[in-house]
């Protein structure tokens, strides 16, 4: 008896990690399109704005069945997207304000019909916005002889369909997102694309709604793919990372939420947001710490570049020869002044051959006097590569000297 | 009427005006759904003030759900300026996070609490029956400074909406135009939370603008109609919330507001679907009778 209940205790876990990752799977592959297309909040306008079309679907036909629960939010969600256009073009009012009015106003219906008519629907208007995913495992139907949580007869339709229709409509749904210019020239029609998508987003939220609920679903549509945006600029990865990161999130989420005995929905929303905040820490791909990193070693880079173009000056008036050490930059002796090795000698002609072409080109080609152009040569040196101070060169017809007089070195060789 | 009704309506018609009049520079200045995340970001605030200050007074609370919003509002801010997610996804990553958070602690004070709590759920979706006169005060006063300094910054508010290129060569600090409007959408949201409630206190500041721009071209009228239809919904919302136990009063509210949103889409003059309706009969009955320029 004792071990029959903590075998369906861990079945519990198992289901509700199972019907988390697999809600979380359906959003984050809508949400990478949202997130492409920047139109992420007409996926919360529509999440919103599905509750009265499931509400009125639940009350007309009587039943949870997934078709007219899927069919009253498809409806709910392209009433949606059509009114919030026509309220923008009779007002002129900004597609955001409009579609401010039509969710907040079929929402505030929903939740009406919902607290009006609670003994027939049993949903409180609490777990409409952040869902039960706590109960969704104890209420299972029998499936080819496996007791299935009953949420799962709607979320793995929903999944196939959003992973199938993906799919199937990848070029036309990837040409939108970065496109839509081009699609239109070749024919595709960006608006049947553009409503397909917003009925796939009111088909998976109503799918997550018992699960996360109708707010709560929208860090599962988009949190994942904002990260994997942060993580790769790549949409195939996009898809891999922000599928991990739904899936990851639901087993965290979970676990923590068990642990600290909380909100399961609640928690996900919030480990979501976290693996969002982490992403634009650490991506390889533009992360602050990423970027901070290479500010620094810019910074270095260009002061020890002055430093060596300096010591290299410094040689030039003094007309002392260099000394030879070929494991630093700069020898060892500053007492008559710095003293160049040949490999800082190479690196230091390079820099002076850049700065001294730069002050001849803006003296002779741009016509400033050579008194001004010390400060942008000082800048240009350090961005120059061989290629350009050979077109630099080529374009000045090969000069000796700088506009001050001082010889132009030569360039080392590679 | 009792005394008490008669208190929480004229807070609720201030709140109405205050969100209609903030909410028409929200929407000329396209940021209608800043309120939306805004509104939602409070949501940790109330359960963190609750903790911390181990009360439930309405000035700690929503003091509480000040300071959540303002850090949703850093986060965001960092979102999109540090890193090269687009605004819209930012707003809604920021927004059902930290509505996540708020949940996750609401449900811990109910762990920890024994009784006591009740009154924080009432913040999702509004509740104007345990109201007190001296809540009423404390919103109504915060309103009326925040009308007090829209009435003071008027011009700088009306060419930053209008004009902001103009305006800043006029030497208006584009910039601190904007964090004023935003402090002002704070105040309205936060103002609103007791009475229409987390998930809908947004619909306030947006609806009675976009209706009031059916009646009117510029902005001194779009204010006064607005602040006027906010009232109204506002009203409506809490007497019929008062009448009807177990309703919360956010939808209401919401509902009131739709419901002069839909007339005037249909009604107004010029703008409104019959008007031009019969603008276009005129147009064609013209056409046919060839009494129209080509």
């Amino acid at each position: 008896m004792a071990s029959g209940e903590v075998g369906s205790l861990n079945e519990i876990h198992v289901w509700t990690v199972v019907v988390a990752s697999t809600c979380s799977l359906a959003c984050a592959w809508v949400g990478v399109w949202l997130v492409l297309q920047r139109v992420s909040m007409i996926g919360d306008a529509i999440s919103h704005s599905v509750l009265p079309g499931l509400v009125v679907s639940f009350l007309v036909f009587g039943t949870r069945a997934p078709a007219p629960m899927f069919l009253g939010a498809a409806v709910a969600g392209l009433a949606t997207t059509y009114l919030t256009r026509s309220i923008s073009s009779a007002t002129g009012a900004k597609e955001d304000s409009s579609m401010g009015v039509v969710f907040t106003v079929l929402f505030a219906f929903g939740v009406l019909l919902i607290t009006r008519f609670a003994r027939q629907i049993d949903l409180d208007p609490g777990c409409v916005l952040y869902g039960l995913l706590e109960f969704v495992a104890l209420d299972t139907r029998a499936v080819l002889g496996l007791e299935v949580p009953r949420v799962m007869e709607t979320l793995v339709p929903a999944l196939i369909l959003t992973g199938g229709l993906l799919t199937l409509f990848r070029k036309e749904v990837l040409l939108m997102a970065f496109d839509p210019g081009l699609a239109r020239t070749l024919g595709y029609r960006p608006g049947a694309v553009y409503y397909g998508l917003m009925a796939l987003v009111a088909v998976v939220t109503v799918a997550s709604f018992e699960a996360v609920g109708s707010i709560l679903v929208i860090a599962m549509l988009i949190g994942p793919a904002v990260a994997a945006n942060l993580w790769s600029r790549d949409w195939r990865s996009m898809f891999a990372i922000a599928s991990v990161v739904a899936v990851g999130s639901s087993v965290v989420g979970y676990a923590l939420a068990v642990a600290t005995n909380t909100s399961v929905a609640g928690m996900m929303a919030v480990v979501v947001g976290f693996a969002c905040g982490l992403a634009a820490l650490v991506s390889p791909a533009g992360g602050v710490l990423q970027r901070m990193a290479r500010l620094r070693s810019a910074k270095a880079t260009i002061a020890a570049e002055d430093l060596l173009a300096n010591a290299y000056r410094d040689l030039e008036r003094s007309g002392r020869s260099h000394r030879l050490d070929d494991r630093a930059l700069v020898a060892r002796g500053w007492s008559d002044g710095a003293n160049l090795t040949p490999l800082g000698l190479t690196e230091a002609r390079r820099l002076v051959r850049g700065h001294r072409l730069v002050e001849t080109y803006l003296v002779v080609d741009v016509g400033r006097s050579p008194e001004e152009v010390h400060e942008s040569a000082h800048r240009a040196e350090h961005l120059l590569d061989a290629i350009q101070r050979a077109e630099l060169l080529r374009e000045l017809d090969s000069p000796h000297s700088d506009p001050h007089g001082s010889p132009i070195p030569r360039e080392p060789e590679a | 009427m009792t005394y008490n009704t008669g208190i929480v309506l004229l807070g609720a018609c201030l709140l109405g005006a205050l969100c209609g009049c903030v909410g028409s520079f929200a929407v000329l200045r396209r940021r209608a759904l800043m309120g939306d995340v805004m509104a939602h970001a409070a949501l940790p605030g109330l359960p963190m003030a609750y903790l911390l200050a181990g009360g439930k007074s309405l000035p700690v609370l929503l003091a509480g759900a000040g300071v959540s919003i303002l850090v949703g509002m850093v986060l965001f801010g960092a979102m999109r300026n540090r890193t090269r997610t687009q605004d819209d996804a930012a707003m809604a990553l920021v927004l059902a996070s930290m509505f996540g958070l708020g949940i996750v602690l609401l449900r811990h004070v109910q762990n920890v609490s024994t009784g006591g709590h009740a009154g924080l759920e009432s913040f999702i979706f509004g509740k104007t029956a345990g109201m007190v006169a001296s809540d009423v005060w404390l919103t109504g006063g915060m309103a009326l400074v925040c009308l007090a300094v829209i009435a003071l910054a008027y011009k700088e508010l009306r060419l930053v909406c209008f004009d902001p290129g103009f305006a800043s060569s006029a030497g208006i600090r584009v910039g601190w135009v904007d964090a004023l409007l935003t402090g002002l959408l704070v105040l309205a949201v936060v103002v609103g939370l007791p009475m229409v409630g987390v998930v809908m206190v947004a619909a306030l500041t947006i609806i009675p603008a976009v209706a009031a721009r059916f009646w009117t071209e510029s902005l001194g009228p779009m204010l006064g109609i607005a602040s006027a239809f906010g009232a109204t919904s506002c009203a409506l919302g809490v007497l019929v919330s008062a009448s009807q136990a177990g309703m919360p009063s956010g939808p209401l509210i919401v509902l009131a507001a739709a419901g002069l949103f839909a007339f005037s889409a249909l009604f107004a003059p010029r703008r409104g679907w019959v008007a031009r309706r019969i603008r276009l009969e005129r147009l064609r009955l013209a056409w046919r009778a060839g009494r129209l320029d080509p």
